[in-house]
Parts: structure tokens; C-alpha cells; sequence
């Protein structure tokens, strides 16, 4: 027990470094890119809330992303010129958005719950199309303010610190989750839901916990995006988009704390590097894909879990 | 020995399409020790449970805990009013240690129930942090029925708990229940006579969704409805 909770800190403090340090390469393109993986990893793992702990396998998830996304646009431009306070907006809009979507969704059985939030997220992506006076339409939004009242981002290492901050935030208060009681009870709904009211507790209640945390967490993420790229678009908002913490977390590993964030490391190296040599990077994530689900359910993380374990190493499981 | 009524059930009915698994049954449970219910199969030993714990809602009739109707509340609420149940077929967190299993059951009661001392209490000390999938059967029985016992129940339920155990196995699960019993009512639907007759202190007899009889076990012994229908003879 005491062991596996040291290899989880371990890695996650590897990871921590190892993102604090790129900037130091001066290398723009590698800072873009460890930006894009924090921000797919703070995605992934609020994805992985849902799906890895409480068994639930969302379609939909954009839609808390690009809420977050576009409030921060919106907010910004319109309202209020500051990134810090347009982010905490982003996270409220995207938690009241999940709050709503999850009374709404929850009470179905699984593929239901899958089916309607496929249906949210598209009902999203088409209202970000057609709200032209408010969302742009097909263009987006540019122009987003990366400085203001409260806080400047327009250096782009202040802007990489900043999302540093969030990944780091993001990272510790779900570590502290995954460990706690609550983590303990969304966890139980993916062990065995049927179970779960016999132990005195509402499976409708935990699961629209974890929905609002998986929610706002996105919405963090969506934010984060339009920091980073300064535009917004209803892609974000696409179920392609809800596709990209599923794939990372599936190639990284569910059932590990840390595998939603090893997958969106392979995820952006793989998108990046494969689409560099030619356009086959969707066939070499395929491939990847199915060779993960054929050979080992739990990704990239379970071979090396069982490579230790046989080697009585006690596992890094959630 | 009868002291205050724990539960009572009037006129359940219970319909699966044509079939009435339930038929008017009514019943009482009041004071501690073991109540049996025994049936052949099909009798709706197990409908009368999952009518009781939320699992099913009657057609007809009504539940009464400790003079509260709760007629078709939802599982977990039952829990929470103080019903604790085990299943037939083990039904467990079985990809978590026991500590999980029985600290997620404590956590409906607050934050002072004592996992610990729940598993020391059941002898589970030396599986603590095994995964509940790789113990054996009997051990499995123990930590589903502390895991019942850590909602902290006024009321528990046994479905068949004797179920693929061996002897040892029983002994193990008949020394617990013993322990129990001394502290809250028990409800035991069970298939093994040998079991049922030493150990309860009431036993009702159902047949084809209906109670036949119910009355200690010498009575029942001595029934001559039962021993036809039941017995075979």
C-alpha cells in the first residue's frame, strides 16, 4: 500500500519537474507543446472521473471544454478583462452546465447516459454555430485578452506558468481526491453500481458528484485552451474533440491515477511527431489503440504494472 | 422473548407477468435472535426480501420498519432507516481490499464508524488489504455480512448465506450469525435444515408466495401442513 502511494508521488513529481524545466529549453515550439499536454492532461483526468471511476462513459464530454472555452472568451472580451477571474468564471459556467446535463442524463442506464451526452455536446457544438452575434459562428472568437485588471499573460512564459499553476492544482486536488473518502465512494460505482445502494448510498447523488467535479475540471481545461491559443471555435465543442480524453486516457490507463496523464503524453508526441512524417498519425493511434485494447485493457500503464508486479512490485492502481 | 415489533409486512403481492411469486403475505418480526424463512424453490423467499429492501416494489400491500411505512423506497434509503441485507450469489466490491468494502458501507453512517474494528470484530484482520475477489468463499460470506453490519442496521438480512460452502466454511459463517444474533434481530432465508433448526428462534414456512406457517422450530417440526408440503411426506 505504503509503496504504491510512493510510485504514484514519484511519477507525479517526475512530471511535475520535467513541465516546471521546458521552458528553460527556450524552444517555443516545445513550450506550445508541454502546454498542450498539460491541458489535455487536466481534460483527460477529469474525463477519467467519470470513466475510469465511476464506470460512466461519456460522449459528450467538449461540452464542458469548450463552455469553458468560450465563457472565457465571451467574459473576457465582454464583461471583464482579466484571465484569472475570466478562468474562475469558466469553471462556474462549466459546473452549473454539468449540474444541469447530469440531472438531466444520470438517471438513465449507461448507454442512455452515453447516447444523451453525445446529444448534449452536439446540441453545444450546433448553438456555438448558429449564435453568430454571440459565439461568431463557424469563425469563433479571436482576439482574446491574455492581459488585464488582475493579472498579464502576454508573455508567453507567464502565460505557460500560469497553466502550469492550474495543471498542478488540478493534479493535486484530484490526487487528494483519489484518496479520499468521496474518491473512494465515485470509485464503488465502477467496482459494482448494483452494490452501491445496499451500502446505504444514492447512486444517482454519487454520480452527479462526480459529474459536477469532471465538469468544472473541463472547464478549467477549456479555459486554459483559449489562453493558449487566443481563439476560440465550435470544433471545440465537436465530438471529435470529447474523443481526445478518451483515447488518451484509454492508451495511458483507467484504472491508474496517473494513466490519463502518461496518454495525453503519448497522445500529443504521437498527433505531433506521426503527422510530421506524414499524414498517418489517426493510423498510428488507431494502431496503437487496438493493439492496447486487444493486448492490455488498462494501457500503457498496466504492461509496466505487470512487468512489476511480476516482479513483486505491489501495482499503481487507482 | 418478544419484544417490540421490528417489522411488519401486510398483504404483499408481488406479480411477474401471469405468476404471483407474492400472494397476501403478512408477516412480523419483533425482538432479537433468528428468524427463518424456509420454502422449497419458488416459494418467494427472496421476492419477500427484495419487497422489503427496496430491491422490488409490490403490487399491492405494505412495509412497516419500526412503525414507518416505507413501502417502495428506494434501496439506500432502506439501508439508511437501519435494513442491512446480504444476497444469494455474493454481492461485493470484489475489485477493492475488505477495509474498501466495509469503510464505503461505514461512510452511509457518518464519519465515526470504525473500520478496524469492524474487521477485528469478524476475524478479518489478516485479509484487510486483500482484494475481495481472490478470497475464498467463506471468507467472501464474512466480509458480505460485515459489510451489512457496518451500516450500522437494526434489521439484517440474510438471502441464503450458507449457499456453496463447505462445512468448515459453515461453521465459520454460523459463529458469526451466533454472535449477532445477540445484538439485533436477524432475518435468515435458508436452505440448509440442519442450519435453520439450530439456530432460529422463529421460523416461518412459505409456499407458492404465501405463509403456511410460522412458530418455533418444534412446532414446525411437528406441523403437519408443513412436513406435506414442504417435507414431501
Amino acid at each position: 500500500m505504503r509503496r504504491m502511494l510512493g510510485h504514484e508521488i514519484y511519477s507525479l513529481v517526475i512530471i511535475s519537474i520535467a513541465t516546471a524545466v521546458i521552458p528553460l529549453s527556450r524552444e517555443p515550439y516545445y513550450i506550445y507543446l508541454s502546454s498542450l499536454f498539460m491541458i489535455l492532461s487536466i481534460f483527460s483526468l477529469s474525463y477519467n472521473i467519470l470513466f475510469g471511476y465511476a464506470g460512466l462513459l461519456s460522449f459528450g464530454h467538449a461540452l464542458f471544454y469548450a463552455s469553458g472555452a468560450y465563457s472565457f472568451a465571451i467574459f473576457t472580451i465582454s464583461i471583464y478583462r482579466d484571465p484569472l477571474v475570466g478562468t474562475l468564471v469558466s469553471v462556474a459556467v462549466s459546473l452549473i452546465l454539468a449540474l444541469l446535463v447530469g440531472v438531466l442524463t444520470l438517471r438513465h442506464g449507461r448507454i442512455y447516459f452515453s447516447m444523451l451526452t453525445l446529444a448534449f455536446g452536439m446540441l453545444l457544438y450546433a448553438l456555438l454555430l448558429k449564435w453568430r452575434s454571440l459565439t461568431g459562428g463557424s469563425d469563433g472568437i479571436s482576439g482574446i485578452p491574455r492581459s488585464g485588471f488582475i493579472i498579464d499573460l502576454y508573455d508567453p512564459y507567464a502565460r505557460y506558468y500560469y497553466i502550469y499553476v492550474f495543471f498542478l492544482l488540478v493534479v493535486i486536488s484530484l490526487y487528494i481526491f483519489h484518496r479520499s473518502r468521496y474518491g473512494l465512494l465515485i470509485k464503488s460505482l465502477g467496482v459494482n453500481e448494483d452494490f452501491v445502494p445496499y451500502t446505504g448510498h444514492s447512486v444517482f447523488r454519487l454520480r452527479i458528484l462526480a459529474f459536477i467535479i469532471s465538469g468544472s475540471i473541463a472547464g478549467i481545461a477549456g479555459a486554459l485552451y483559449a489562453i493558449l491559443m487566443g481563439v476560440v471555435n465550435p470544433d471545440l465543442a465537436y465530438w471529435t474533440t470529447s474523443a481526445e480524453p478518451l483515447v488518451a486516457t484509454l492508451i495511458g490507463g483507467s484504472k491508474f491515477f496517473v494513466g490519463p496523464i502518461m496518454g495525453s503524453l503519448v497522445f500529443v508526441v504521437i498527433t505531433t511527431y506521426a503527422s510530421r512524417i506524414a499524414e498517418i498519425w489517426q493510423l498510428v493511434l488507431g494502431l496503437i489503440l487496438v493493439a492496447l485494447i486487444l493486448g492490455s485493457r488498462g494501457g500503457v500503464l498496466e504492461v509496466v504494472d505487470r512487468i512489476w508486479r511480476a516482479r513483486r512490485y505491489s501495482g499503481l492502481r487507482i | 422473548m418478544e419484544g417490540e415489533e421490528i417489522l411488519r409486512v401486510e398483504n404483499l403481492v408481488r406479480r411477474f407477468g401471469g405468476f404471483k411469486a407474492l400472494n397476501g403475505v403478512s408477516l412480523s418480526i419483533s425482538g432479537r435472535g433468528v428468524t427463518s424463512i424456509i420454502g422449497p424453490n419458488g416459494a418467494g423467499k427472496t421476492t419477500l426480501i427484495n419487497v422489503i429492501t427496496g430491491r422490488l416494489k409490490p403490487d399491492a400491500g405494505r412495509v412497516y420498519f419500526m412503525g414507518r411505512d416505507i413501502t417502495g423506497w428506494p434501496p439506500h434509503k432502506i439501508v439508511r432507516i437501519g435494513i442491512a441485507r446480504t444476497f444469494q450469489i455474493i454481492n461485493l466490491f470484489t475489485g477493492l481490499s475488505v477495509y474498501h468494502n466495509i469503510a464505503i458501507a461505514s461512510l452511509s453512517r457518518g464519519n465515526s464508524a470504525d473500520v478496524d474494528g469492524i474487521i477485528r470484530r469478524f476475524g478479518l484482520d489478516e485479509y484487510r488489504d486483500h482484494e475481495v475477489i481472490k478470497l475464498p468463499h467463506g471468507i467472501q460470506r464474512i466480509v458480505e455480512i460485515a459489510v451489512a453490519m457496518a451500516t450500522k442496521p437494526r434489521l439484517l438480512i440474510l438471502d441464503e448465506p450458507m449457499a456453496g460452502l463447505n462445512s468448515g466454511e459453515k461453521g465459520l459463517v454460523i459463529e458469526r450469525i451466533r454472535d449477532l444474533e445477540k445484538q439485533i434481530p436477524v432475518i435468515l432465508v435458508e436452505h440448509d435444515m440442519d442450519v435453520v433448526f439450530s439456530i432460529s428462534r422463529r421460523i416461518i414456512v412459505m409456499n407458492r408466495g404465501e405463509v403456511i406457517a410460522s412458530g418455533a422450530p418444534d412446532e414446525i417440526a411437528d406441523n403437519r401442513l408443513v412436513r406435506e408440503i414442504y417435507l414431501g411426506e
